[in-house]
């Protein structure tokens, strides 16, 4: 009986110790703890890293939000160098204008100030001008036998008109020029206003690459409210084509001049959007 | 609002509510031990294997039986599956044959009863641990469910007394508890996998000590002769 006992026991006691070293134990829970370390290590670093990216992107378009309408105000002159893009786009517009839109001023807006009596004072010599091309030709045929000297006296009339006229017109050249860049300034102001307030609304996609710019043409009423907005330059982004396009509409209305400012220069005009000011 | 929250996986696992921590926890913990048994069964079974392959090839290379006992009682701590079911079916042969008026098949029954009881008591050392890892497998992905499901549903009732009801509101709520799903997920895998190759193994284990046994069967049948 003992002895079949003993002979039963020992395999069981030597089982239990050979399948499994102590050795083995520590390796596999050493193992075992660092796969997870790294793992957890993997997980955490790779997901932050990620994580990371995005939000630059967001800090710039928050951080330039604010700036834009402040940096524009006070230095509207300075603004060239700070937008080079949108300033162009309008300044085309408003030099050619101007020469033959300042004669009807004067109907619809009589409560403008001195400024603009000046102006209206100007155009007058321009028909001036006109006139006197027909006193030379008229004399030669008319009257070259009868009265020279009235002939002679209209011709020292004429060139002392054409002094006049073209100081006159200096004058007015210098005038016309202050007052553009006047317009101009303020137009920027407006410019500065609806950029800001349309740059408040944008969403910018995630996945913008460098700087591309969309070019937007907005019809506005005089109101200020948005009547058209077109597409004329896509930046290449689609979506960013749209987000800008969402954020014209959804920032309207637009504070916007009124009168004949209005009808010059926000009745329509272009809009330039870069996702980095 | 704040326009992104802090995202990253640390702070998703601190943030969420206490129960789905606990859930992370454990299932954390089922992880750890199931990758801890993975690798001692690793070196169990690879070692298994070699010590089978090494007594086979002594054995069928003609030495003496009795040599082979005195060898298999010598190392009998470091012996492997095999070696011990052939020292404990000797052992009870050379006991069964010094006793008088016993004739072959009581010898030969007694001869394999013995190596049964031995092959029985490795298979169940080689394949124990090995119903946790199946445990693990199968059911830490429903506890990762458990989490998540109850995570979600604290962060929809978290959006019920919101009055404008908005994705970031419950989107935070909801990876945090996803996390318990993943978690769940990065359990079972492993183990499962580790499952089925380890059951193989011991299975192929099993086919060749019972062939040896058959075969061992045979030559000391002809021994009693």
């Amino acid at each position: 009986m003992s002895a079949t006992l003993d002979s039963v026991n020992s395999p069981m006691n030597s089982a239990a110790g050979v399948s499994v070293t102590r050795g083995d134990r520590r390796a596999a829970r050493l193992l075992a703890i660092v796969m997870h370390a790294a793992f957890a290590g993997l997980l955490v670093f790779g997901v932050s890293w990620q994580k990371k990216k995005p939000e630059p992107v967001m800090a710039d378009l928050w951080s330039n939000l604010p700036q834009l309408p402040q940096q524009a105000q006070p230095k509207p002159e300075v603004t060239p160098e700070v937008e080079p893009t949108p300033k162009p786009a309008p300044a085309p517009k408003v030099t050619p204008p101007p020469a033959p839109k300042v004669t009807p001023v004067p109907a619809p807006k009589p409560d403008i100030a001195l400024q603009d009596k000046k102006k209206k004072a100007e155009p007058k010599p321009e028909p001036k001008a006109e006139i006197k091309p027909e006193p030379k030709p008229k004399p030669e045929p008319k009257k070259d036998d009868t009265a020279k000297r009235e002939a002679d006296r209209k011709a020292a009339e004429a060139e002392k008109e054409a002094q006049e006229k073209a100081a006159a017109e200096k004058a007015a050249a210098a005038e016309r020029a202050a007052k553009a860049a006047a317009a101009a300034r303020e137009n920027q102001k407006y410019i500065n206003g609806i950029r800001g307030k349309v740059y408040a609304r944008m969403a910018l996609p995630p996945d913008i690459q460098g700087n591309p710019e969309a070019v937007f043409v907005v019809s506005l009423l005089p109101g200020g409210e948005l009547l058209n907005v077109t597409l004329r330059t896509s930046s290449g982004n689609p979506a960013y084509d749209a987000a800008a396009e969402r954020a014209i509409r959804q920032a309207q209305p637009f504070d916007v001049p009124s009168g004949e400012q209005f009808q010059q220069y926000f009745r329509q005009f272009p809009m330039v959007f870069r996702p980095k000011g | 609002m704040t326009p992104s929250h802090d995202m990253s996986i640390l702070s998703l696992i601190t943030g969420a509510s206490v129960l789905v921590q606990a859930v992370m926890l454990m299932l954390l913990l089922a992880s750890l031990f199931s990758w801890y048994y993975i690798f001692l069964k690793y070196f169990a079974l690879r070692r298994a294997t070699a010590l089978a392959d090494e007594f086979e090839k002594q054995f069928w290379s003609g030495a003496d039986l009795n040599d082979l006992h005195q060898r298999a009682m010598n190392t009998r701590t470091e012996a492997g599956s095999m070696e011990r079911i052939f020292e404990a079916g000797f052992r009870e042969f050379m006991k069964l044959r010094g006793q008088p008026n016993m004739d072959v098949s009581a010898i030969t029954d007694g001869t394999r009863r013995a190596m049964r009881a031995t092959y029985q008591r490795e298979m169940d050392e080689l394949e124990s641990h090995l119903s946790f890892l199946a445990s693990v497998g199968s059911v830490s992905p429903y506890v990762g469910l458990f989490g998540t499901v109850w995570g979600i549903m604290n962060s929809f009732r978290g959006l019920s007394n919101v009055a404008q009801a908005t994705l970031a509101a419950v989107a935070p709520g909801i990876a945090e508890a996803l996390v318990a799903t993943a978690m769940g997920l990065f359990a079972a895998i492993p183990a499962v996998v580790a499952y089925n190759r380890f059951a193989g193994d011991v299975n192929r284990l099993a086919i060749r000590f019972d062939s040896f046994m058959e075969e061992f069967s045979n030559i000391l049948q002809r021994q009693v002769h």
